[in-house]
C-alpha cells in the first residue's frame, strides 16, 4: 500500500462466504464461458488490443526504427521532428528508441515479477491451504516476515557494487511480492479443500502432490491469473518508483522509470523528456488493469450484473 | 478474543526478530558504513578518526556479536544503538518521524476513505453506466500513475495557481513555513497550505485501489441473496442499500484500510521526499544511503510493528464486524 | 553554439520549440547561453566585487541547503559538510577566507593586521588579534582559542577527538599568546606551505566549561559540545532556532564588531531533493539556492521573473582516471593511447557545455588557471584532443594492432573490455562515460560502462578500470600530495613513480610560495606525460537569488556563498 512499492491494488475477491458455492458447469464450457464474458467487457477488450499493440511496438519497433538506442547523431534537444518523433536529449539520443528499449525492459521485469510472484506464490499458497494447522501457521508467518522487510533495503543490497540489471530488480520485485499472491490463493484453496472433489480425489489414493497440482491449483486458475495481471501493473510502477531513488534499472540501460525519473527536473523546460515515457507507463499499467478487470468480471459471475 | 489477540502478538515477536536479522545481513552487502562516510574527503580523513568511528559503531566487532549487542541493549535498556550521525539519537528520531507520517497521512486517508466509499457504491449501484465507467476509469488513471508524476503535476498545477492569483496559497515543501506572519488564522493557512499538495497525492493514489475495492464488494453484496430477499420483502431501495448493502460491504473495506494504513506508516517515501516531509519513509531512504544500519533495523522495528498490529486490528475488525466469524 | 546550428535543421522543431522559449524567456532576456543574469553581469570580470552596492536595514531571506546538518562542529570529521560551513562561516572566525576567485584574503574584522611569517626556520607565524574582537558573551577573541584549535586538531592531545584533517596542526609546536593573549605567535616543527589554511576559532571558554582543556577529557567534552547547536557566536550572527533536518534560523550577534549586518534573519532551509528547489524558488519558498547545476535548473532560472543567477567556475574538477593495476592498463602506451583518443571538448560540448559556455578542458593536475601557478601540463602531451591517427600510431608503435574495431595486444590475443564506473545517479557522468566510450570505439577499445552506487567504496577498493569523478580543490594545494604519491591514501589507481615522489614531497615543505608551484608542475608534467589522469574541466556552480538582495555572490570554492555573510541586505531604494 506504500507509494514506493507500487499502489495498492485490489485483490481478486475471495470472501469467507464463497465457501458454499458449487461450480455446476463443466471444466471445458467454463472457458468458453469466460472468454464470452471477457469480450463482453468492452474496456477490457480495447485494452488487450492496445497492449498486444504496444508489446508489437516494442519488441519489433527496434528492429525497423532508423535510430539505435546507443546513436548519438541526432540534433540534441529538439521536441519533435519527422526523423525524432519523440524528440531528442542533451546528447542527442533519439528519444523514440529509447522510449522503445525503455518499454522492452519495463515489460521484461514485469512479465519476470509476474511469473516469480505465481510461480512461488500460487503453490505455496496452495500447500498452506491444503495442510492448514502448524504448516499453514508456518508458512505464513515466512509470509509475515516477507512483509516487514523494505523492499528499498534489498533493492540496495543487490544493486550494491554491480548496479540493478533487469534481472537484479526483477527479483528482488518478484522476491518480495509472491506472498501476496499466496495469499489469495491460500483463500481460495481453504474453500476448495472441503468440496467433495477433493474428498473423492482423497479417497482414490491420491498424493499430496497431485491433489495440489492436479485439483487445488487448475480451480483457483481465476485467481491466479487476476492476480497475475494485477502483479504485472504493479511491478511496472514498482520498477519506476525504485528508478525514483535510483536502485532500478542502472544506465547505460534503460527502462521507463529510468527514462521518468532522469526528466524529473526537465518537466517544463524540455517536457517531451519527462511526458512520453511517463505516458508510455500509464498506458501500459491502465491496459493491464482494464484486462485484469475483465478477467474478474469474467471469472467470477457473482461481479455480473443480475436482472433485478 | 483476548487470548487470541495476546497469541497474535507473541507470534509477531519471532516474526520480527527473524525479519531484524535477514536485515541486518543485508545492510552487510550495502558496503562499509565508515567508508562511505568519508569517501572522497580531500585532505583524507586521519586514520585515527576512522578507528574511533569503526569503534564507536562497533563494527571492529565480529559480526554476531555486532547483532547480539544490539539486541540487547534494544531489550535490556530500549537502546536502538548508534546511529552513522554520532549526534542523533535513533529512538527519538523515529517517534519524532513517525508523528510527521501519521499527520501526513491521516487526512489522506479520510479523504481517501470518504471518496473511495461514495465513489465505489455509486459505481456498483450503476454498473456499466457512464458514472460507473467514468469512476473505474479515473481510478484506473490514478492507479496506473507512478506516485512521483502525480505529485510533480499537482506541483505544477500550484504553482500555476499562485502564479495567476499572485497569492502563496500552496506551498510545495516542508510541514510549515519556518516563519509564520503572527494570529492564529495565519498559522493555520500556512499549515493547511503546506498540507494540501501531499494530502491529495497521496489520497489520489491510494483512493484508486479503494475504490475498486469497494466496489466489488459492494457488488458482491447486491446480488446476494439476502439484499434479495430485502428486495423482496419490499424495503425501499434506499433503505436496502444503506441498512444492509453498504453496511456488509463495509466489512471487508474496514480491513484492508487498516492494513493499508499500517503500510503507508513506514511507506510513503516517494510523497514524503517531493514534498520535503521528513517522515518515515524519508528516514529510511536516508538511512539506506548512508548506511546507517541501525537506524534502519529501528525503521524496521516500528514499521514491523505498525504491520503486525494492522493486521491484527483488520482481523478483530472482520470478527466483531461479521459474526460469522469468531477468534478463539 | 553548436546545438542551435543544428537546430535550424528541423523546421518543425523550431516552431514548436520557440512556443516551450516564449514561455521560457521571462526576464533575463539574452542569449540562450548566457552564464550571468543582469545583476551579476560584472562576476566573470570581477567575481570578488560583483552584485555590490548599498543596503537598507532590515529584511529577511531564506537559503535553500542541499544537506541536513550533521552537527556543527565543522573541525569534526562528520561536521565538516558544506552545508554546516555555511552556517558556522557566520558564527566562528577564520584568519583567512577563500575568494570567490579562489585567491585568499585575511579576515579584516578580527584581525589587526595580516598574519605574517616571521621566520622560515623554524616556520613561525604572528596573529595579531583586533581589541574589539569579542565573543557574544563578551568574553575577548584570544590566543587561548588558538591554543583550543591546535590541542584538538593535533593529533596527540586529544586522542578521543574525530577531526576532519590533522594535517598542519600536528607540526606545530607551539601557540604562545602574547599582549595580553592578542598577540599569537605559532611554531613549526616542518615547513608547511598552507598555514594560510589553518585555524577556525570557536569559543575555547565555552568548551572549557565542559572540562578542562588541558586534559584529554576535557577537550574531548568540548569537542563534543561544540557539536550541539551554537548557544554562542563570534562572527555576525547567531543561531536563534534549530529544526534538525528542516531549518536553522541565524540572528543578527549584538555584539559584533565588525561590518555591519542589515538583514535581521536568515533562515537555511533544508531541501534535500535538488529537483525541488525549483518550484521552492518559483514559489517564493526560498530567495537563494546553490547548487551543481544542471541544463534543465539553468534553462527554468532563467525564466522566473526577478531572478538573478550566476555560473562560476570553481576549484572542484571533473577527470577520467586509469587503475595502473589492470594488467592491461599498466602500460603506459595503451594509457596515452586512449587519453589521446578522448575528445574533450565533445564531452563538455554536450554535457556542462550545454548550460556553461565558457568551460573549457582544464590542463593541470594541481593549480587551476586563474591560479598563480596554472601551467598547461596537457596540451604537449597531445592528449585529450581526439586525434585518434595519433592515438593508433602510439598502439602500433608499441606492438598492438587494430583489427576492424578490435584492438590485439602484444601478446596476439584481443584486449579485454575496459569497466568504465560512474556514480549512480549523476546524469552529467553518464553522459560523459557514453560519450567516451562511442570515442574508445574508434581505437578498438572496448568500453563497458557501470554505475556505483558507492563511490568511496569503489575507488578505495580500486574496483574499476576507468573511472570518472571530481577532486573538490582548495587554495590550498599541499593536501593533493596524498592524490598522486606512491602508496598515497587517495591515490585509488596506484601510480607511482619516483620522482613524482620526491618532487612532491620537496614541494610540500617549501615556503617559498614561486618555487613550491615550480616544484609541483616539475611533477605534474611528469605525471601528464604517463596518462594516469586526464583532467575534464572545472565545474561550475549555480547560485541563483531574487534581484531584491544584494551583495550575495557565487563562492565556488568549499567556502560558499556565505563567506561575506555580514554584507548580505535588501538593495537600498534607488
Amino acid at each position: 500500500m506504500s507509494d514506493i512499492q507500487s499502489p495498492p491494488v485490489p485483490k481478486a475477491p475471495v470472501p469467507a462466504g464463497s465457501t458454499e458455492r458449487e461450480f455446476t458447469v463443466k471444466e471445458r464450457t467454463q472457458w468458453q464461458i469466460v472468454v464470452r464474458r471477457f469480450l463482453r467487457h468492452r474496456l477490457a477488450v480495447v485494452s488487450l488490443i492496445v497492449l498486444i499493440l504496444l508489446i508489437l511496438l516494442a519488441y519489433i519497433g527496434p528492429l525497423v526504427w532508423i535510430h539505435k538506442l546507443e546513436d548519438l547523431d541526432s540534433p540534441t534537444d529538439i521536441m519533435i521532428s519527422a526523423s525524432n518523433p519523440m524528440g531528442t536529449d542533451s546528447l542527442g539520443h533519439d528519444m523514440f528508441a529509447r522510449v522503445l528499449r525503455g518499454m522492452q525492459q519495463s515489460i521484461k521485469v514485469a512479465v519476470i515479477v509476474a511469473v516469480l510472484s505465481t510461480g512461488i506464490g500460487a503453490p505455496y499458497g496452495a500447500i498452506a491451504g491444503y495442510f492448514g494447522g502448524r504448516v499453514d501457521t508456518i508458512l505464513m508467518r515466512i509470509c509475515d516476515v516477507l512483509l516487514t522487510l523494505p523492499l528499498l533495503l534489498v533493492a540496495g543490497a543487490l544493486v550494491t557494487g554491480r548496479g540493478g540489471s533487469v534481472l537484479t530488480v526483477a527479483l528482488v520485485l518478484g522476491l518480495l511480492g509472491w506472498v501476496v499472491n499466496a495469499r489469495v490463493v491460500r483463500g481460495v484453496v481453504l474453500s476448495l479443500r472441503e468440496q467433495e472433489f477433493i474428498e473423492a480425489a482423497k479417497a482414490l489414493g491420491a498424493g499430496t502432490f497431485r491433489i495440489v497440482f492436479n485439483h487445488l491449483l487448475p480451480n483457483a486458475t481465476g485467481a491466479i491469473i487476476v492476480q497475475a495481471t494485477l502483479d504485472i501493473a504493479a511491478a511496472i510502477l514498482a520498477e519506476s518508483a525504485l528508478s525514483f531513488v535510483g536502485l532500478g534499472v542502472q544506465p547505460p540501460d534503460t527502462s521507463l522509470g529510468v527514462l521518468v525519473n532522469d526528466a524529473r527536473s526537465a518537466v517544463e523546460t524540455r517536457p517531451w523528456l519527462f511526458y512520453w515515457p511517463g505516458i508510455m507507463i500509464i498506458l501500459i499499467a491502465l491496459t493491464i488493469s482494464f484486462i485484469g478487470d475483465g478477467l474478474r468480471d469474467a471469472f467470477d459471475p457473482r461481479q455480473m450484473r443480475q436482472r433485478r | 478474543m483476548l487470548a487470541y489477540t495476546i497469541r497474535r502478538i507473541l507470534v509477531a515477536i519471532p516474526v520480527l526478530l527473524v525479519a531484524s536479522m535477514i536485515v541486518f545481513t543485508l545492510t552487510l552487502f550495502t558496503g562499509d558504513p565508515v567508508e562511505e562516510k568519508y569517501a572522497g574527503r580531500n585532505p583524507p580523513v586521519p586514520q585515527q578518526t576512522i578507528n574511533l568511528e569503526r569503534e564507536r559503531l562497533g563494527l571492529d566487532k565480529p559480526v554476531v556479536v555486532q547483532y547480539v549487542t544490539w539486541l540487547k541493549n534494544l531489550v535490556t535498556k530500549g537502546d536502538f544503538g548508534p546511529s552513522i550521525e554520532s549526534t542523533r539519537d535513533i529512538g527519538g528520531e523515529l517517534g519524532k518521524r513517525i508523528f510527521v507520517t501519521l499527520r501526513l497521512i491521516f487526512f489522506a486517508i479520510v479523504l481517501a476513505l470518504v471518496l473511495a466509499i461514495i465513489s465505489g457504491v455509486l459505481s456498483a449501484t450503476r454498473q456499466y453506466s457512464k458514472l460507473d465507467y467514468t469512476f473505474t476509469f479515473l481510478g484506473f488513471i490514478f492507479l496506473a500513475m507512478p506516485a512521483f508524476w502525480v505529485a510533480v503535476l499537482l506541483k505544477q498545477g500550484a504553482l500555476q495557481y499562485n502564479e495567476a492569483t499572485g497569492t502563496r496559497t500552496f506551498f510545495t515543501i516542508g510541514e510549515r513555513s519556518v516563519e509564520t506572519e503572527p494570529g492564529l488564522f495565519n498559522a493555520f493557512a500556512d499549515i493547511f497550505g503546506h498540507m494540501i499538495l501531499p494530502t491529495i497525492s497521496l489520497a489520489l493514489i491510494t483512493y484508486a485501489a479503494w475504490s475498486r475495492f469497494q466496489r466489488s464488494s459492494m457488488l458482491e453484496v447486491l446480488n446476494s441473496d439476502y439484499v434479495r430477499l430485502a428486495r423482496a420483502k419490499g424495503l425501499s431501495p434506499r433503505k436496502v442499500l444503506v441498512r444492509h448493502a453498504l453496511r456488509t460491504a463495509l466489512i471487508p473495506m474496514t480491513t484492508v484500510s487498516a492494513l493499508g494504513i499500517a503500510q503507508l506508516i513506514g511507506g510513503a517515501v516517494i510523497t514524503e521526499t517531493v514534498f520535503q516531509w521528513n517522515g518515515m519513509g524519508s528516514y529510511l531512504i536516508t538511512s539506506i544511503a548512508t548506511r546507517d544500519r541501525y537506524a534502519v533495523m529501528g525503521w524496521l522495528l516500528v514499521a514491523g510493528i505498525f504491520i503486525v498490529v494492522g493486521n491484527l486490528v483488520a482481523d478483530l475488525l472482520y470478527g466483531i464486524l461479521d459474526p460469522r466469524i469468531r477468534y478463539e | 553554439m553548436r546545438t542551435r546550428s543544428k537546430r535550424l535543421g528541423g523546421l518543425v522543431a523550431i516552431a514548436a520549440a520557440s512556443v516551450l522559449v516564449i514561455s521560457a524567456c521571462g526576464t533575463s532576456g539574452g542569449g540562450d547561453k548566457q552564464q550571468s543574469s543582469p545583476g551579476f553581469a560584472a562576476c566573470e570580470e570581477k567575481p570578488n566585487e560583483c552584485n555590490n552596492g548599498p543596503t537598507k536595514p532590515g529584511g529577511s531571506i531564506v537559503v535553500a541547503l542541499e544537506k541536513p546538518i550533521p552537527n556543527f562542529n565543522v573541525l569534526d570529521s562528520e561536521g565538516n559538510v558544506f552545508e554546516a560551513g555555511q552556517i558556522m562561516n557566520a558564527t566562528t572566525l577564520t584568519p583567512f577566507t577563500n575568494q570567490p576567485d579562489n585567491s585568499v584574503k585575511w579576515n579584516k574584522n578580527w584581525l589587526a593586521e595580516e598574519p605574517k611569517l616571521l621566520s622560515t626556520t623554524p616556520q613561525t607565524v604572528q596573529y595579531k588579534i583586533r581589541n574589539e574582537a569579542v565573543w557574544d558573551d563578551g568574553t575577548p577573541v584570544s590566543a587561548k582559542d588558538f591554543q583550543w584549535n591546535w590541542k584538538s586538531l593535533n593529533g596527540k592531545d586529544c586522542p578521543k577527538c574525530t577531526p576532519a584533517s590533522t594535517s598542519g596542526y600536528e607540526l606545530i609546536t607551539a601557540v604562545e599568546g602574547s599582549d595580553n593573549d592578542k598577540t599569537v605567535t605559532v611554531k613549526f616543527d616542518k615547513p608547511y606551505p598552507d598555514w594560510k589554511g589553518l585555524f577556525q576559532l570557536f569559543p575555547a571558554h565555552k568548551g572549557a566549561q565542559q572540562g578542562d582543556i588541558n586534559t584529554p577529557e576535557g577537550l574531548e567534552k568540548a569537542w563534543e559540545y561544540f557539536k550541539a547547536k551554537p548557544d554562542w557566536t563570534g562572527g555576525p550572527y547567531k543561531v536563534s532556532e534549530y529544526q534538525q533536518d528542516v531549518s536553522v534560523t541565524l540572528v543578527p550577534n549584538p555584539k559584533w564588531y565588525g561590518t555591519k549586518t542589515s538583514l535581521d534573519k536568515i533562515t537555511f532551509r533544508i531541501i534535500t531533493d535538488q529537483a525541488q528547489q525549483l518550484p521552492a524558488m518559483q514559489n517564493k519558498e526560498i530567495q537563494v539556492m546553490v547548487s551543481q547545476p544542471n541544463k534543465d535548473m539553468v534553462d527554468k532560472v532563467k525564466g522566473m521573473a526577478g531572478v538573478n543567477f550566476n555560473l562560476s567556475k570553481g576549484p572542484t574538477w571533473e577527470h577520467i582516471d586509469i587503475n595502473t593495476k589492470n594488467t592491461y592498463l599498466a602500460d603506459v602506451a595503451l594509457r596515452q593511447a586512449i587519453f589521446t583518443a578522448t575528445n574533450r571538448q565533445e564531452i563538455i560540448d554536450k554535457t556542462v557545455g550545454s548550460y556553461f559556455p565558457s568551460a573549457a578542458p582544464l590542463n593541470n593536475h594541481i593549480f587551476m588557471p586563474g591560479a598563480p601557478g596554472y601551467k598547461d601540463v596537457i596540451t604537449s602531451t597531445g592528449q585529450g584532443k581526439a586525434d585518434v591517427e595519433a592515438a593508433k600510431k602510439i598502439l602500433t608503435t608499441a606492438g598492438y594492432k587494430i583489427e576492424g574495431d578490435k584492438l590485439i595486444g602484444k601478446d596476439g590475443q584481443p584486449v579485454p573490455a575496459f569497466r568504465f564506473r560512474y556514480t549512480a545517479g549523476n546524469q552529467g557522468r553518464q553522459q560523459s562515460a557514453e560519450l567516451f566510450q562511442a570515442q574508445m570505439k574508434k581505437i578498438g577499445v572496448e568500453i563497458k560502462i557501470e554505475p556505483t552506487t558507492s563511490l568511496g567504496g569503489t575507488t578505495s577498493s580500486g574496483d574499476y578500470d576507468i573511472i570518472i569523478f571530481a577532486w573538490v580543490g582548495t587554495p590550498y594545494v599541499g593536501d593533493s600530495v596524498s592524490i598522486w604519491s606512491t602508496g598515497g591514501g587517495q591515490n585509488y589507481g596506484k601510480y607511482s613513480n619516483t620522482q613524482v615522489d620526491a618532487l612532491m614531497k620537496e614541494a610540500s615543505q617549501t615556503l617559498d610560495e614561486t618555487k613550491m608551484r615550480e616544484l609541483f608542475n616539475q611533477a605534474d608534467e611528469i605525471m601528464a606525460k604517463e596518462a594516469y589522469v586526464l583532467p575534464l574541466y572545472q565545474k561550475p556552480v549555480f547560485l541563483a537569488v531574487y534581484g531584491d538582495y544584494i551583495n550575495i555572490r557565487n563562492n565556488p570554492t568549499n567556502v560558499g556563498p556565505t563567506y561575506n555573510i555580514e554584507e548580505w541586505g535588501l538593495k537600498a531604494d534607488s
